[in-house]
């Protein structure tokens, strides 16, 4: 491990950096679009006050497309957020793979330098 | 040999507590611990409490490892089990995240089909009790079409770059795990 920090140069810490701020931000993003989804419940609602003059359970007994319709947006825009959580996720773990990979070939070619 | 294994054995046992002793052989866990190992702890707990408790049955087999190894593919079994593992990263981590962008993959596949059938104009008219004619439900290719373009789309701006994205992670996991062969 102590060969490894001496191994850690600046290029290693910058891409640390970034997948630290991407593992962050995967974790934001996902409870942005949980509060959009929510978010996207209280349109639904709005939307059968207004059309309707009903709460969204009553919606759902005027209008049974919106029965389909409402947990179909909720899922897109929870999966959307999952999908961008996936990626970030996926670009930190990424960042971190390839500074292992460069740190073990740079320790084999002290060695060989060495020998 | 055998002699002098079992004694650094019957030193290294002996040199923990009673009641950590009187543990192992309870749970009586097989896969851990060998059969030497439990024939020595019995032999202390006899010298140090004069009896040796009642046993479990014998775990011979770790189910939930097991279990979880089947559905590894053999490339992903050598990374987990071997010795020198990355100081970095967790190889489990990355087979999680790779097993779950494949299930969201999967999933953006069915919601935007859902999708895609309820933005039919001829699906929309049956939930307000309209059925259309055959005559109708053409008149309605437009619609279709668009809505199958673009359900096509949105799937591919999704499904493509989830699948990529488990691949590369694949490849810079076998990259790495190279790269520890080579020092």
């Amino acid at each position: 491990m102590e060969k490894q920090d001496d191994l850690f140069d600046w290029k290693h810490l910058t891409l640390w950096r970034i997948s630290s701020s991407a593992n962050i931000f995967s974790l934001i993003v996902v409870a942005i679009y949980m509060l959009a989804a929510i978010g996207q419940g209280f349109q639904y609602n709005t939307f059968a006050q207004n059309q309707y003059q009903t709460n969204l359970m009553g919606l759902f007994s005027k209008a049974p497309f919106y029965i389909f319709d409402f947990p179909l947006q909720i899922a897109k825009t929870l999966m959307q957020g999952l999908i961008y959580y996936l990626v970030l996720k996926g670009v930190a773990l990424g960042l971190k793979m390839i500074v292992e990979t460069d740190i073990n070939y740079r320790e084999k070619k002290i060695e060989e330098g060495e020998e | 040999m055998k002699r002098e294994f079992r004694e650094q054995i019957y030193m290294e046992l002996d040199l923990r507590e009673t009641d950590d002793l009187v543990d192992i052989w309870q749970t009586n866990d097989r896969v851990e611990w060998s059969d030497i190992a439990f024939e020595i702890i019995k032999e202390i707990l006899n010298k140090r409490i004069g009896e040796v408790p009642t046993q479990n049955e014998p775990i011979l087999e770790h189910e939930e490892i097991i279990q979880e190894d089947d559905k590894l593919e053999d490339w992903e079994t050598n990374l987990l089990d071997d010795e020198e593992q990355p100081e970095f990263y967790d190889v489990l981590n990355i087979l999680k995240l790779k097993d779950n962008i494949n299930k969201v993959a999967s999933a953006v596949i069915v919601i935007y089909v859902f999708l895609g059938l309820l933005n039919l104009q001829f699906v929309r008219m049956l939930f307000q009790g309209t059925v259309l004619s055959l005559s109708g439900i053409v008149q309605t290719v437009p619609n279709i079409l668009v809505t199958l373009f673009s359900t096509g789309l949105s799937i591919i701006v999704s499904y493509y770059p989830l699948k990529a994205l488990a691949q590369i992670l694949r490849i810079l996991m076998e990259i790495e795990f190279n790269s520890r062969k080579v020092k």
